[in-house]
């Protein structure tokens, strides 16, 4: 027999966690979080087409796609903001509409905007978190350091980097274990990002687990293992980082000593002529290298395409 | 836990908001207060000028009392006008800006994201709201007891407790509606335009019913209708009908606005 558990049935929402984890069919080594064919509609509009993929404990995983396909409702949908029109979303084994509250005990949300009260300081704003979480000072004051936040600023007067820095301790003082970021490095400047991401890797290595939207794809690289990939709203790849950027793409580079000749019929992506060298990606190469035959080579380079050239060629 | 926190949260926010009401309303009051004596000199003029009224004008505008005393004068011009002008305005800005403007500045994200569910959130700022019309009427009405013994002049408690109480159900009515109306826009200038709407249709639909009596039946669909402190100044009570017309839009009203709100999408 399976009892459905309710959040009023329990003195605290600790017990109510609690009570869930041990239903039959939950085990700790199950995936943190569980998409399953998840649609969001807007009218007539389908911004989230039967999206399904999971995400590991203690992975980063990425979650790509242009602007538009759907990344934001699906992490508004994560976060319990709206409401599936159909499919489930699940963390830990509870549900991200029907369990929202419980489930914000070990979630933590950074989002593409901040979403700060402009009159409270930063430290207004940690000590309204701390009034409903147990928050370590220690942790604060050095992620306060790391970041270069002061505190004692008004939200209202902080540079939309500043404001980015603190919605990033805000989520990370709380130790959650699932991480949620909506291109949380938007705004960030190339030092701080490297700061973030070593951050997220402390925080990887301590058990944690990341979903990540992002455009910049050199980040995604550099943290993600896993990625799913999203074009109007569907699922297009779901994949290992390395699997993608190794899934028979090549980067050609040729410079030839007269003008060089046309590969467009070869669909390449990323094409880019300067001059007399050409540089694109293909998956196979022997039609390129038939074209390349008929004519002087001054120099050639093959290797394999990077995450950016392997994204392009999913969203030609 | 949390429900306490978010109120006094709620409550910290407003609270320069509800220092400028009341510093508002006791000035009219003080106004008023001054005005009085001036008025009671000039009864008699008072007296024809209220005669020639029609009576359902006199009926509309509460001015019922040929021989103005101090409550019925300030029932006629204070509480029958600018005090409940005030709570609409009062209650319409508190329900905006608990949610549907909390919405538009994508604030409310921030509550969300804590371990704070929707009912809670809901809950706790219209206690926030309800403390804050309370202590309006509160502040206002026991300034007009005090004012009155101040200026010696004869006032009822009762009166004044009447006079308070029907403010406050008058408010809450109010409330509820805008609270409603807030759970389900995503803009603050969209709760006051349609509440304000609102009421100046119930305002007008009042006056019409008040004014012909074919459209008399009309009246009930307003509000304003079980608005009527100058009843209360005569009769010294409050009328049954308007406690549970108030009790019942304010209940009803709520509640659907609970409902859209744990229900709807945040756009944050």
């Amino acid at each position: 027999m399976r009892v459905t558990l309710s959040p009023g049935l329990y003195r605290d929402q600790a017990s109510f966690i609690a009570a869930k984890i041990i239903e039959p069919g939950y085990t700790s080594t199950m995936n943190t979080l569980v998409i399953n064919e998840l649609s969001k509609k807007y009218g007539k509009t389908t911004a989230v087409d039967e999206l399904s993929f999971t995400v590991a404990k203690g992975d980063i995983f990425g979650f790509l796609g242009p602007n538009g396909a759907g990344k934001s409702t699906t992490m508004r949908a994560i976060m319990g903001f709206d409401k599936p029109t159909s499919g489930t979303v699940s963390i830990k084994g509870l549900d991200a509409w029907t369990d929202a509250t419980a489930v914000k005990e070990f979630t933590s949300y950074v989002p593409s905007e901040p979403n700060l009260y402009p009159d409270w300081t930063g430290d207004d704003h940690i000590k309204f978190v701390g009034r409903f979480k147990p928050l370590d000072q220690a942790k604060i004051n050095s992620l306060k350091q790391t970041l270069e936040l002061d505190g004692s600023k008004r939200v209202g007067q902080l540079s939309t980097g500043n404001r980015q820095k603190l919605s990033i301790i805000l989520a990370l003082v709380q130790e959650p274990e699932l991480l949620l970021l909506d291109e949380p490095t938007r705004g960030l400047d190339p030092l701080l990002r490297a700061t973030f991401h070593k951050l997220l890797k402390t925080y990887q290595s301590g058990g944690g687990t990341v979903l990540i939207s992002s455009h910049d794809l050199a980040e995604v690289e550099a943290l993600c293992t896993d990625v799913a990939i999203i074009r109007a709203g569907k699922l297009i790849k779901d994949t290992t980082v390395a699997s993608l950027r190794s899934a028979g793409l090549h980067q050609v580079k040729v410079t030839f000593t007269g003008r060089p000749p046309s590969f467009a019929h070869l669909k390449p992506s990323n094409l880019v002529t300067s001059g007399s060298t050409v540089t694109y990606a293909v998956r196979d190469i022997n039609p390129v290298l038939a074209v390349i035959a008929g004519h002087d080579v001054a120099q050639i380079e093959i290797t394999n395409a990077s995450l950016e050239d392997a994204f392009a060629e999913l969203y030609a | 836990m949390n429900f306490i926190t978010l109120t006094r949260h709620a409550i910290k926010r407003s609270r320069r908001l509800w220092l400028s009401y009341d510093v508002i309303g006791l000035a009219f009051l003080w106004l008023y207060m001054q005005t009085f004596p001036i008025v009671q000199s000039q009864s008699t003029n008072y007296a024809q000028i209220i005669k020639a009224l029609p009576k359902g004008l006199a009926s509309a505008f509460n001015i019922t009392d040929v021989a103005p005393t101090l409550m019925s004068f300030l029932s006629s011009k204070h509480f029958g006008l600018i005090w409940p002008l005030m709570i609409i305005i009062f209650v319409m800005s508190q329900a905006a800006s608990a949610i549907a403007r909390e919405i538009e500045q994508r604030t409310i994200g921030f509550l969300l994201s804590q371990a704070i569910s929707r009912s809670t959130i809901y809950w706790s700022r219209w206690t926030a709201a309800v403390i804050g019309l309370l202590q309006f009427v509160l502040v206002t009405e026991l300034t007009t007891w005090l004012f009155a013994r101040a200026y010696n002049y004869a006032v009822s408690f009762g009166d004044v407790w009447h006079l308070g109480l029907l403010g406050f159900l008058f408010g809450l009515a109010i409330l509820g509606l805008s609270f409603m109306v807030s759970a389900v826009v995503s803009s603050g200038s969209k709760v006051n335009a349609i509440v304000g709407g609102g009421m100046l249709v119930m305002y007008v639909l009042f006056i019409a019913a008040s004014l012909e009596n074919n459209l008399s039946k009309l009246g009930y669909l307003s509000l304003f209708k079980y608005y009527s402190p100058g009843d209360v100044v005569t009769s010294g009570a409050i009328s049954l009908q308007s406690v549970w017309v108030y009790t019942l839009v304010a209940t009803i009203t709520t509640y659907l606005g609970y409902g859209w709100f744990s229900r709807r999408d945040i756009d944050v």
